[in-house]
């Protein structure tokens, strides 16, 4: 069978470099998003949009990261089959990079070791890592700087078979209100649909990987996807720093999987308006 | 935005709407959930504090460690109705604010309101530009919490809002009580 060996340190100094990136640095579409961004009227949500913009620049130049709160670490890899690590193993790569760029960069080390003892592990490891095994000989390597404030407020339901469309909208919608000004907003939403109790918060964290502006390859998802935004930025009232002017959502993004018959798994992972993430084919 | 000194300026401070917008120096020190904790089973234990509750303004947030060549590294406020629960404890113990992001519990602003203190928000997640108005920052208490630790600082400038007003005002309110 054929194999593909890609080294151990190749995949350490491929992490590094998206943590790097992803902390300083926010990504063109999340940018975009955040300079089209409805204002509203004068006022703090407005003063506080023009702060949220100012400081992509003060970050670059600065040499500060974007948000103090730099993340629990949250990899997505999608790995091919055919990819073998060399001279040790993935997990241990991207722990590895973690722990050497949250010293190196200055970012906050926000991991405890049990949420019993809170004791901080001082590394910010061990990092969280999500895999989806593919056909192929490539490594994709996709980072995320989670903040615990967004992470905080998102949620997860079981609905009934029936709850359609409206059903997911109401729990999405009293997610965001329920949230308030909590979570940094605006926001994007993650949302996962269907899989089981597990599954369904995992697409939403998936989901929250994809580029703003890029819609569900399924068109009844896609428009979905727009109607949340629209329905949330009308009805929520929460607005910018939840000081309700101008934008609440700035995108929403759908993955969805195949459920049980008796079951509607719903999970909103809810991403601040600083969305930090990075990724990278090996 | 309106300059305000902590301590010298606390009467006018006091007589803003919520919502105004200030430009605030002097000093804070951090503390979030664990230095909260700590403090407050001191306070129960009668043990002697790292610092004076008296008139001082806790800053809700975990910065992060300071670059070379940098008076600060990233900081930036923590949401803060998680403090909650120890808020009116250290509004009785003297302090004369808090610093933070978010709505607060009913019976936390009432105590805010009835202990003349400030409850005043800064923008989350602009952290790098906060930084630049942080002149000063040093270890004051509870170094084994690293990023929980309680914190020092010195802000000159520093942008922030009117949170809750002493008329009850409210900045996440404010719209829906107009109407």
């Amino acid at each position: 069978m054929f194999c593909r060996s890609i080294p151990y340190k190749t995949v350490v100094r491929a992490a590094e470099g998206l943590i790097r990136e992803a902390s300083f640095r926010l990504p063109d579409g999340v940018r975009r998003s955040l300079e089209q961004a409805d204002p509203g009227e004068e006022g703090p949500g407005r003063d506080a949009l023009g702060l949220i913009l100012e400081n992509m620049k003060a970050a670059q130049h600065r040499g500060i990261p974007l948000c103090q709160d730099t993340g629990l670490a949250v990899f997505y890899i999608r790995a091919g089959s055919a990819v073998v690590i060399e001279g040790g193993t993935l997990e241990g790569a991207l722990n590895e990079a973690a722990a050497a760029m949250y010293a190196s960069l200055y970012l906050r080390k926000s991991v405890v070791e049990s949420p019993l003892n809170r004791i901080n592990t001082g590394t910010n490891t061990p990092v969280m890592i999500h895999y989806d095994i593919v056909e192929g000989d490539e490594l994709e390597i996709n980072f995320m700087a989670k903040g615990g404030g967004s992470e905080n407020k998102s949620r997860m339901a079981m609905l009934t078979p029936d709850a359609g469309k409206e059903g997911v909208m109401d729990f999405i919608l009293e997610t965001v209100k329920k949230a308030g000004p909590d979570p940094c907003p605006p926001l994007f939403l993650g949302i996962g649909l269907g899989g089981s109790f597990d599954k369904a918060p995992w697409l939403a964290k998936k989901a929250l990987f994809r580029r703003p502006g890029k819609r569900h390859p399924r068109s009844e998802l896609a428009a979905f996807e727009e109607e949340i935004t629209r329905k949330v930025n009308s009805l929520s009232g929460v607005g910018i720093q939840g000081f309700g002017q101008g934008v609440t959502v700035l995108d929403t993004f759908i993955e969805e999987a195949p459920c049980h018959i008796a079951s509607f798994p719903v999970a909103v992972n809810i991403n601040c308006h600083s969305a930090r993430y990075a990724g990278v084919t090996l | 935005m309106i300059p305000i000194v902590l301590n010298r300026d606390k009467e006018k401070l006091l007589s803003l709407e919520a919502g105004t917008s200030l430009a605030l120096s002097g000093v804070a020190y951090t503390a979030r959930d664990a230095a909260h904790a700590r403090l407050a089973s001191m306070i129960r234990d009668g043990k002697a504090l790292p610092f004076p509750l008296e008139d001082a303004l806790i800053f809700y947030a975990g910065p992060a460690p300071a670059p070379p060549g940098r008076a600060c590294g990233a900081i930036g406020p923590t949401t803060s109705s998680r403090m909650d629960p120890f808020t009116p404890l250290l509004l009785e113990k003297g302090i004369m604010g808090a610093l933070g992001k978010g709505k607060r519990s009913p019976a936390v602003k009432e105590a805010f309101c009835r202990f003349g203190a400030v409850y005043l928000v800064a923008v989350g997640g602009v952290a790098a530009l906060l930084s630049r108005y942080v002149e000063k920052i040093e270890l004051c208490a509870f170094g084994d919490l690293g990023p929980e630790a309680v914190y020092r600082v010195e802000l000159n400038g520093f942008p922030c809002f009117v949170g809750l007003d002493t008329r009850g005002g409210d900045i996440y309110t404010m719209r829906e009580d107009r109407r």
